[in-house]
């Protein structure tokens, strides 16, 4: 039972930690692109894609962290890189998988077939009574949060060079 | 025979594999794969460590199978990344896609795989060294000298459509130093060196790190010298120098300022000047050696103006109607102690001597033998009576009531002083006794016997008195009795008598205001001196003719004692002089002056009452002889 219970532990630092980082995330670009009642406020693209991309490089830099430390620390001898194989719920969803296929990404809002949604299933694998199975899930979210936000940042690194600086960063 | 040819066969095996041990081959040994990386997250390597051998040629294969697929793939290029490694080109890359890659080492013996390794191409980015490292000294003419370094990212590296966000660091020294020094040059890809030893030849390289990845190797080196003439003086940096200096002076000054002098004083403590405690210099500057004495606490030396309050004149009744005394001192009622107006025959004019049941005395050294006045420290605490005014009895003198000056005008021809009460020691003459000297603690053992011995000693005052000038000696021997009682206040009382008797002596007769007895509190019942011829030789009537005063009617100021007859005195034959007031006297003690009223209160200690004035011994004599 003690190691359940320093599992919960765990994994309820690394909850914490994860919405403590979200949270900091607010301090890196703490000044709103408008301030609130303003009217015509005209961002240029160029600073939002600067925010954008300082705040996805932020979260894929905690989410990384998050996973380093959660295996290191709890993941050691437990083969969970074996089970985690495309185990994501966000793997359905068909993401450029190298340089050339990212840069054919064309962001076409109000298009409708790019609201993909993918429903995540896996809170109730967390707060599993079993602490392998609850270890598991949490590995396995950590490991797709990070994978998925790196895919973020690349894709809106890529878009700011491209469409800001003319692909000449 | 079927056993024969198994047991043969096997045997046959076994020689066999017994002869392959013998020669030392095995089947490979377990490779492992121990590192893969990406330069630019477009294509990847991996390198293996083949295991043993087994002393056989060994083939090494890598088999490698993807998330999400099925089958298995073998590693397309085992050339480009060098001997064991396998390189995966651009097509057979992806990212974000973890493979599962096994190497597999084969020989004619066996073979062996190595654990699979997990490798996703996103985290395992290093990328080459920043190439075309250059360095350049500019000198510009209005500006400073620096070391110009720059740069290009490794050529593989995609920066410009942002696939890799590369960051740069360098490092400079002195060819000869031990230590870099490394500067953070963030996505520049050029950098300016400021600080630089002229005549040196410096080294510089640069290294990068993409945004999720690691930090590639340094750059090779590159070397530029510096010339002598390198000149890195920097007027800025010594106005920065020189304001802060000025600065901390300025500080310095202003703690010295205002510490300085605590400083000063705490190393070098001044020397203390002499100090006389209530000595104020300020008096003694204006001339107020009255005041300044007095804070000095010498209450009584030399007399000061608050001491006329306690004068206590000589009584002189001069029958003959002779000059009376100079009351030197008395400055509120100088007629009155000139003005004999005595007429009557007053039984206690009289001149101090030690005759006299005064107090006096300075040829009487010996303690003196008027218990009743030496009661008087008993008397302070213990009279019943409270003080009522006496007054003058003959002429004017009753007025003194009204100064400040007590007014122990008993005898009415002139006012007469009688020296009250003198401390011991007190030897300087004086016409005056201003000072009543009450030493509190002198009754204090007999006060309570103070009451019923003044009964009896009423009967004898003179007497004791009038042995006085025998010698001055305090025990009257026909007062055996009462000198028992008395044995201790005259002693006591002997203290109480002004030193200084002989200016008393005089030739006229005076009369003297002697203290006949202390009440119990404290007051003093003032007989009027019979003559000293009728004192000696009735000495048992004495009491009958003396007058008494030994009320005080009334205190004035506090200090002031206005004494009037006592009428009702038991002992006493009453004064013809009316007393201004009748108080019901005490059965015990007649009343009598309270001197508890004086300023030291008689419980205390010394209760010194005025001060004394310095009398010319001249004119401190003149009257009496």
């Amino acid at each position: 039972m003690d190691n359940k219970g320093s599992s919960q532990k765990g994994s309820l630092l690394l909850l914490l930690l994860l919405v403590s980082n979200l949270l900091l995330c607010k301090s890196v670009a703490s000044l709103p692109i408008c301030p609130s009642g303003a009217v015509n406020c005209q961002v240029s693209l160029r600073d939002l894609f600067d925010r954008a991309v300082i705040l996805s490089h932020y979260i894929h830099n905690l989410s990384s962290e998050m996973f380093n430390e959660f295996d290191k620390r709890y993941a050691q001898g437990r083969g969970f890189i074996t089970k985690a194989i495309n185990s994501c719920h966000t793997s359905s969803l068909s993401t450029p998988e190298d340089k050339e296929q990212a840069q054919q990404v064309h962001v076409h809002p109000g298009v409708k077939e790019n609201e993909v949604y993918s429903v995540w299933s896996g809170l109730p694998s967390l707060q599993m009574a079993d602490e392998d199975t609850r270890l598991f899930a949490f590995y396995n979210l950590l490991h797709c949060l990070r994978r998925d936000s790196h895919k973020i940042d690349s894709y809106l690194k890529l878009l700011k060079c491209r469409i800001i600086y003319d692909s000449n960063c | 025979m079927k056993e024969n040819v198994a047991s043969t066969v096997v045997f046959i095996l076994l020689l066999f594999l017994n002869t392959n041990l013998l020669n030392g081959q095995s089947p490979p040994g377990k490779p492992e794969i121990f590192k893969c990386r990406s330069p630019e997250k477009e294509t990847f390597t991996c390198w293996w460590k083949p295991g043993a051998d087994g002393g056989l040629p060994t083939n090494y294969t890598l088999t490698y199978h993807k998330e999400g697929e099925t089958f298995t793939h073998e590693c397309p290029d085992y050339k480009t990344g060098g001997p064991n490694s396998c390189y995966f080109n651009k097509k057979h890359t992806s990212i974000w896609t973890i493979y599962i890659i096994t190497v597999n080492a084969t020989n004619q013996m066996g073979s062996s795989s190595s654990d699979p390794r997990y490798v996703d191409v996103t985290y395992i980015v290093e990328p080459d060294p920043p190439v075309n490292l250059t360095l350049e000294l500019k000198q510009p003419e209005d500006r400073k000298p620096y070391l110009w370094i720059k740069w290009f990212p490794p050529t593989l590296v995609d920066v410009r459509s942002g696939w890799l966000t590369l960051q740069y660091e360098i490092r400079l020294k002195p060819e000869k130093a031990a230590e870099w020094e490394t500067h953070f040059a963030g996505q520049q890809t050029q950098f300016k060196i400021l600080s630089l030893y002229p005549g040196q030849k410096y080294l510089v390289q640069v290294h990068c790190k993409p945004d999720h990845g690691f930090w590639s190797e340094w750059s090779p080196e590159s070397s530029i010298p510096i010339p002598n003439d390198f000149s890195m003086t920097d007027a800025t940096v010594w106005i920065f120098v020189a304001v802060l200096s000025a600065v901390i002076c300025l500080i310095t000054v202003w703690a010295v300022a205002l510490k300085g002098y605590s400083m000063v004083t705490c190393i070098l403590p001044p020397v203390p000047g002499p100090k006389i405690k209530g000595f104020d210099t300020h008096l003694l500057e204006k001339g107020k050696s009255e005041e300044l004495l007095s804070a000095l606490g010498c209450q009584d030396f030399p007399p000061t103006s608050d001491c006329e309050d306690l004068l206590v004149e000589f009584l002189e009744v001069d029958d003959s109607g002779d000059q009376p005394l100079m009351p030197a001192h008395s400055k509120e009622h100088p007629g009155q102690d000139v003005k004999p107006t005595h007429s009557d025959p007053d039984s206690d004019s009289g001149r101090g001597s030690c005759d006299s049941p005064s107090l006096l005395s300075e040829k009487c050294d010996e303690p003196r033998a008027n218990p009743s006045k030496f009661h008087t420290p008993e008397g302070l605490e213990k009279a019943e009576k409270p003080e009522t005014n006496v007054t003058q009895p003959q002429g004017p003198q009753s007025t003194s009531v009204e100064g400040k000056i007590p007014s122990f005008h008993v005898s009415g021809s002139q006012s007469s002083t009688w020296p009250l009460l003198q401390p011991p020691g007190l030897h300087y003459s004086r016409s005056s006794y201003h000072s009543v000297a009450v030493v509190c603690k002198l009754g204090l053992g007999t006060a309570g016997a103070a009451p019923t011995l003044l009964d009896k000693t009423d009967t004898r005052a003179l007497k004791p008195s009038q042995t006085i000038e025998t010698g001055g000696e305090g025990k009257a021997a026909e007062h055996g009795e009462s000198e028992s009682f008395r044995s201790k206040t005259d002693q006591d009382a002997a203290r109480l008598l002004p030193q200084d008797k002989t200016p008393l002596t005089s030739a006229k007769p005076l009369e003297y205001v002697e203290i006949h007895k202390v009440s119990k509190d404290g007051a003093l019942a003032l007989l009027p001196k019979q003559n000293e011829n009728s004192g000696r030789a009735e000495k048992t009537s004495t009491p009958e003719t003396s007058k008494e005063y030994s009320k005080v009617s009334r205190v004035m100021d506090g200090n002031i004692l206005v004494l009037v007859q006592d009428r009702r005195a038991q002992n006493l034959a009453p004064f013809e002089e009316p007393a201004k007031e009748a108080p019901p006297s005490l059965p015990q003690n007649p009343a009598a002056v309270d001197l508890a009223s004086f300023p030291a209160a008689p419980s205390n200690c010394r209760l010194q009452l005025g001060a004394l004035d310095y009398l010319h011994p001249t004119g401190f004599m003149h009257p009496f002889q």
